[in-house]
C-alpha cells in the first residue's frame, strides 16, 4: 500500500502541468482522458494478452546438488511425493492455466547455483522423460522439450513465451543432477 | 478539477507506468525464421553454409532474419515467428565462439551441440505460421540466432546479432 500511494503521487506531480490546464478548458478534459486512454491500450494489450506464470528456481544453498545422488535410484522417473522434498526445486504461482499463448517468468532465486527452466509436453505423470544416465540429465531433444530459459546465473531472470495446447507439462532444470534432485514441477493447461 | 478527476488521473497514470515500464524498457529484436517451400532443406554435407563453413550464403533456401543486428546490452525479447508454410522451425540464442571457431557440431545428428556450445535460450519447435518469444540479458558480444531442427544450421540456417 505504502508503495502504491507513492506511485500515485509521482505521477500526480508529473501531470500536474496538464492537470492545470484542463481546469482552465472544459473539452480538452476528454481529449486528455482519450489520449490517456490510447496510451494505455496499447501497453496493456501487449502485456496482459498473454496468460504469465511466474517460475521461481529455488535451492538450499550451494551444497543443495550435492543430495541429488542419493536420489539417483530415481533414475528420471517421477514420483509427486519427492517434488518439493529436496534441496532444490521449481515453483510456480499456478499449477493450472488456459490454454494460448503463455509468457514464463523465470527468476533463478538461488544465491550461488546457475539453473535454467525448460518446458516439454507430458502424457501423464507417470511417464518417464528419456534420460542420459551418464550425462546425469533429461534428453530434452527426445523429451520434446517447446523452449527454454538456460543457465541463468544466481538472481537473474528470463522469459519464455510459447503457445501452448491444453495437456499436461512438466518444467524442469535439466544442469546435471537437478531433475533427480526434484528440480521439476508440473503445469496443467485446459481448454 | 474535482477530487474525483483527480483520482481519475492518478489511477490512470498508475496502470500506465506499470506496463509501459514492462513493455518499453526492453530492447526487442523481431525474428522470422523462413524457408522457400517443404524441400528447402538438402542434406547437410552438401555445400554447408554453417557459421565458418565457405558456402555460399545467397544460395540458402532457409534462414533466419532479424529487424536489427544490434541491440544494446540488457534485457533482450526475441520475438520469433515461423514463417514457413510446410517446416517446423526453432531459434536458439548462443554466444559466439570468441575463439572464431566454428560450433561444436554432431556429425551424427547433423546439428549443433547446443549444450556443449552454451546455449542461452531458445523457442523449440515451432510450427507453421506459429510464433514464441524468449526474452534475456545479454552482455556486450557477438550472438548466434540459429535453427538446430536436423540439418538446418549447415542449411544456412543462422544469423548474428551484436549487442553493444
Amino acid at each position: 500500500m505504502v508503495a502504491g500511494s507513492g506511485k500515485v503521487l509521482d505521477v500526480g506531480r508529473a501531470t500536474s502541468p496538464d492537470l492545470i490546464g484542463t481546469m482552465k478548458m472544459k473539452r480538452p478534459v476528454s481529449l486528455t482522458f482519450a489520449a490517456v486512454g490510447l496510451f494505455l491500450a496499447l501497453p496493456l494489450s501487449a502485456a496482459f494478452a498473454d496468460v504469465a506464470v511466474k517460475v521461481s528456481l529455488w535451492d538450499k544453498g550451494p551444497d543443495s546438488a550435492t543430495m541429488t545422488d542419493a536420489m539417483m535410484a530415481m533414475k528420471g522417473k517421477m514420483d509427486m511425493k519427492m517434488a518439493g522434498m529436496g534441496m532444490m526445486g521449481i515453483k510456480l504461482d499456478v499449477q493450472e492455466i488456459k490454454a494460448g499463448k503463455v509468457t514464463f517468468e523465470v527468476t533463478n532465486d538461488s544465491k550461488d547455483i546457475i539453473h535454467e527452466m525448460i518446458v516439454s509436453p507430458i502424457s501423464a505423470t507417470e511417464t518417464e522423460l528419456a534420460y542420459i544416465v551418464d550425462e546425469n540429465r533429461v534428453d530434452e531433444e527426445k523429451a520434446g522439450h517447446l523452449g527454454e530459459v538456460a543457465e541463468l546465473d544466481p538472481g537473474k531472470g528470463g522469459a519464455l513465451t510459447v503457445d501452448l495446447k491444453p495437456g499436461t507439462y512438466i518444467l524442469y532444470c535439466n544442469i546435471p543432477g537437478h531433475f533427480v534432485g526434484g528440480m521439476w514441477t508440473e503445469l496443467n493447461v485446459t481448454k | 478539477m474535482n477530487c474525483a478527476q483527480v483520482l481519475c488521473f492518478a489511477v490512470a497514470g498508475l496502470f500506465m507506468a506499470l506496463p509501459a515500464t514492462a513493455c518499453f524498457a526492453d530492447a526487442t529484436v523481431n525474428v522470422s525464421l523462413w524457408d522457400k517451400g517443404p524441400d528447402s532443406v538438402v542434406p547437410d554435407k552438401e555445400h554447408p553454409k554453417g557459421l565458418g563453413s565457405d558456402g555460399d550464403m545467397t544460395m540458402a533456401m532457409v534462414g533466419v532474419k532479424s529487424d536489427v543486428d544490434k541491440v544494446k546490452a540488457g534485457v533482450v525479447t526475441f520475438q520469433v515467428t515461423n514463417n514457413s508454410k510446410a517446416v517446423i522451425h526453432e531459434m536458439i540464442l548462443l554466444p559466439l565462439p570468441q575463439d572464431g571457431k566454428g560450433l561444436p557440431y554432431l556429425d551424427d545428428e547433423s546439428r549443433v551441440d547446443e549444450d556443449a556450445a552454451g546455449a542461452l535460450g531458445e523457442v523449440s519447435e515451432l510450427d507453421p505460421g506459429k510464433t514464441g518469444a524468449l526474452k534475456v540479458e545479454l552482455t556486450p558480444g557477438k550472438y548466434l540466432l540459429f535453427c538446430n531442427i536436423p540439418a538446418h544450421f549447415l542449411n544456412g540456417m543462422w544469423t548474428q546479432i551484436t549487442v553493444e
